[in-house]
């Protein structure tokens, strides 16, 4: 392979890879990770209505 | 017009990105984009597939999550809902079907190809293709049988295979739906999105290591297979004769379009269980950063190079151009010849169905979003009248399977021409009826990134006349073209090329007409649950 194509091959596949590892460090780095314990999912759903 | 806020929720952050980028990341990230992309010359590819990326790709991922989370706060999940908070005129609901019948029939069909990989999962498990050898032939017939692509009505036999996959895929799919938000839908692909991605980095450290595998073939080594893919020096298609190729930038910009799954109605929906003060600009971002890993950087390392080093590169090039040829035809034989095949064909296809499914959750969502909120309806009865409709739909699509030409009618007229309406309305909305401004001031209620200014210049006039330029070239060539060259004989050719054709075209229009009376329906809820609101507020 040239020399061009290794250069375009790594950008092309490092770009993405780095863009994708950003915006997931950004976001691990966050709070709000941990689960909505008192969610409304985990208490009311359009199930129970049909049986209230 | 705003009503009691959602009952449904996601559970965590990372829960509602994986699923809006599992909705995302399917089959066309493993085996479309580095087909199409290997077609052309991949690095000049890459040019107008980056700029649609930035040009169009993005700004709609974001535009759909504002509308979406903003649609939520105001107590609505479903497209009609969204749209009529969005532009306060009583024709927008009516707009809003292309939200529910887009992802409702690409549905139809997609599970019927989410159980071709899980039945080739199978197959690789049970040793199958061993017997098949060296003999492409043998594949395609195989192919072509499985799937019923010699005849209609061939697959409805008892003993047949293919239908019993469909059903599991089917039975799953509602299964996880009927679950719900947080419980199906998110739990699901909390563990199947880090699966495929490690399916995926199997796969490519496999290919990746293979070597100069077959001694009597010295060219066809990984560096060579790397070249084919990547190397604009190596490729039969020029960079500069690439760059000046209309099609290829069409090309490009469609691969953009439907891999971010952006038009298709979902991310409105799922982005409508978020709060207010969540973030949604950079989680959008970090789902399509997502996609675009899994697309550019495991999908174009993978099936392509391991095609060239098995196949050579003659039959890599008289494949690369057909998804199914390329995934169900060609790879099965580079499997088979691969050190330790059956076991990686496994994790291919199994990769595959994962992808598909994570994506096929996600079209069922919009559908059911719509039916509790707009009609009453219970999750029971929504996922059983849901359920009934896509059975309806699939079974017309599987029994008129010869050529796959009920599948590639509805993927024609839904999958391309209402994906691309659906997506040109979304962004006017956003941008001129919503106003930009206004759009990006809720776009950054809460967020964790500053999306830069310039892309209100682009989402306002760029990308809608970006689309709308995508449309009318499209409409050109499948109506307009064959008019003015052939007159009626030549549109009729193009649009109801035969019985099936105009059969399946009469089925979309018959769905299309089904959820405008749902909507008719749903919108007379609406207004009499905001008289009644109006009328306690007075008391």
């Amino acid at each position: 392979m040239s020399a061009i194509g290794w250069i375009i091959m790594l950008a092309a596949v490092g770009g993405t890879t780095t863009f994708f590892l950003w915006c997931i460090a950004r976001v691990l780095s966050k709070p709000g990770l941990e689960k909505r314990m008192h969610g409304p999912v985990e208490l009311d759903t359009p199930d129970t209505h049909e049986e209230d | 017009m705003s009503k009691q806020a959602s009952k449904e929720a996601w559970a965590t952050r990372l829960g509602v990105i994986l699923a809006v980028t599992g909705s995302a990341v399917g089959l066309g990230n493993f085996l479309r984009f580095p087909g199409l992309a290997s077609q052309y010359n991949t690095a000049a590819f890459m040019v107008p597939y980056l700029l649609s990326l930035f040009i169009v790709g993005l700004p709609i991922a974001w535009a759909e999550w504002t509308m979406g989370r903003y649609g939520g706060t105001k107590g609505y999940n479903s497209a009609p809902g969204i749209f009529r908070i969005i532009w306060n005129n009583k024709f927008s609901p009516y707009l809003a079907v292309l939200g529910l019948i887009v992802p409702v029939m690409i549905y139809m069909y997609y599970v019927f190809i989410e159980s071709w990989c899980l039945g080739y999962a199978f197959h690789y498990l049970a040793g199958t293709f061993e017997g098949l050898a060296e003999d492409n032939d043998k594949y395609q017939n195989f192919f072509k049988d499985y799937v019923g692509m010699n005849a209609d009505g061939s697959l409805f036999n008892f003993g047949n295979t293919t239908i019993w996959f469909l059903v599991i895929c089917v039975v799953l799919n509602f299964a996880l739906i009927y679950r719900g938000l947080s419980k199906g839908i998110e739990w699901f692909c909390m563990w199947a999105m880090p699966a495929l991605v490690i399916c995926a980095i199997i796969l490519l450290i496999r290919v990746l290591t293979l070597g100069t595998p077959d001694p009597s073939a010295p060219d066809q080594n990984i560096t060579n297979a790397l070249a084919f893919m990547w190397d604009p020096t190596q490729s039969e298609m020029g960079f500069m004769e690439s760059l000046t190729n209309f099609q290829m930038w069409m090309d490009a910009a469609g691969q953009i379009f439907f891999s971010l799954s952006v038009g298709f109605g979902v991310i409105i929906t799922y982005s409508s269980y978020l709060k207010k003060k969540d973030d949604i600009a950079l989680s959008s971002t970090t789902s399509v950063a997502g996609n675009e890993f899994c697309e550019v950087s495991l999908g174009g390392m993978i099936i392509i190079p391991a095609a060239f080093i098995f196949l050579g590169a003659e039959a890599t090039n008289a494949v690369k151009g057909s998804t199914f040829g390329l995934g169900f035809m060609a790879l099965p034989e580079v499997f088979e010849t691969m050190p330790g095949g059956r076991f990686f064909g496994f994790v291919f296809f199994f990769l595959l169905f994962l992808a598909a499914v994570t994506s096929s959750l996600s079209m069922l969502q919009p559908a059911i979003a719509f039916l509790e909120e707009g009609l009453g309806l219970t999750r029971k009865g929504s996922v059983a009248l849901l359920g009934f409709i896509t059975l309806v739909g699939t079974s017309f699509i599987v029994w008129f399977s010869k050529d796959a030409h009920a599948l590639d009618t509805i993927d024609t007229w839904v999958g391309t021409m209402c994906i691309y309406t659906l997506a040109t309305i979304q962004v006017i909305l956003f941008s001129w009826v919503f106003g930009v401004e206004r759009g990006f001031k809720e776009l950054h209620e809460g967020a964790e990134i500053t999306i830069p200014t310039f892309f209100k210049f682009i989402l306002k006039y760029v990308t809608p006349v970006f689309l709308i330029g995508i449309y009318i070239f499209w409409l050109w060539g499948k109506i307009a073209k064959p008019l003015l060259t052939e007159g009626f004989a030549g549109l009729q050719k193009s649009i109801f090329p035969d019985l099936v054709a105009t059969l399946s075209i009469i089925f979309i229009l018959l769905i299309t007409g089904l959820f405008l009376l749902l909507i008719g329906q749903a919108v007379r809820k609406w207004k009499r649950e905001s008289r009644e609101h109006d009328s306690e507020v007075q008391i």
